[in-house]
């Protein structure tokens, strides 16, 4: 059995998964795994059961892996921004 | 930027009567004559007070925090009432905000008001 992931390591996870999720070109995309990775960490958050926060882990960096490859295909494929997000670019640089 | 200007509009003024070959190769000729005293770049990055602001704007869109409670000094976890998830999800809107990528081990580091804005301070990335 792997041992259990420190707390550490599950935040790390839940950062890359929120930043991957934050990278894909579709809004609708982006939001639906924005808020999934969201609702499934919240749902482990309580849990002390050391098992089944290793088996978490090791799925949810399985499917960190799977998001990051979507959300490559999405960046290439991902289509025009919808009416309802904000046309122009963020923020530029001032300096260029 | 305007002197250069200039010039390739006298350079094209001059040849006016040459083969139209011959002015391009002119043009480009009196461009690399051009030596800038200046160069042409942004002086600093943000100010201090531009990125506190920034900061604060970006926890007060948070709906957990509690805004009568947010100053410079607050800590994530015990004067603002977030939990670790919600530290991460703090750090990430202060990356899109500021359009940067903070590192793993960089960003467990943050768990203040200032300490981000410190953070954002030393990095000339973030814009």
């Amino acid at each position: 059995m792997a041992s259990p992931p420190t707390k550490q390591s599950i935040l790390h996870l839940y950062h890359s998964m929120l930043r991957t999720s934050q990278s894909f070109s579709s809004y609708n995309f982006r939001h639906y795994f924005v808020r999934r990775t969201k609702e499934m960490f919240r749902d482990i958050q309580k849990e002390t059961d050391q098992a089944k926060l290793a088996a978490f882990y090791e799925e949810k960096a399985k499917e960190l892996a799977v998001l990051k490859r979507s959300a490559i295909v999405n960046q290439l494929y991902g289509g025009w921004k919808l009416v309802v997000e904000d046309q122009k670019p963020a923020r530029e640089r001032s300096d260029s | 930027m305007f002197r250069l200007a200039a010039r390739n509009f006298a350079a094209r003024n001059i040849n006016v009567a040459a083969p139209s070959v011959v002015a391009p190769r002119l043009a480009l000729a009196a461009r690399s004559r051009f030596v800038p005293r200046a160069a042409f770049s942004a002086a600093a990055g943000l100010s201090e007070e531009e990125i506190t602001t920034r900061v604060l704007d970006v926890l007060k869109s948070f709906e957990k925090v509690d805004s009568s409670k947010l100053s410079k000094t607050a800590k994530f976890s015990e004067d603002l009432g977030l939990d670790s998830l919600d530290a991460v999800e703090v750090v990430m809107a202060v990356e899109e905000e500021f359009a940067i990528e903070i590192p793993d081990a960089e960003a467990d580091e943050i768990t203040t008001v200032q300490q981000a804005i410190d953070y954002i301070a030393k990095t000339p990335a973030a814009h």
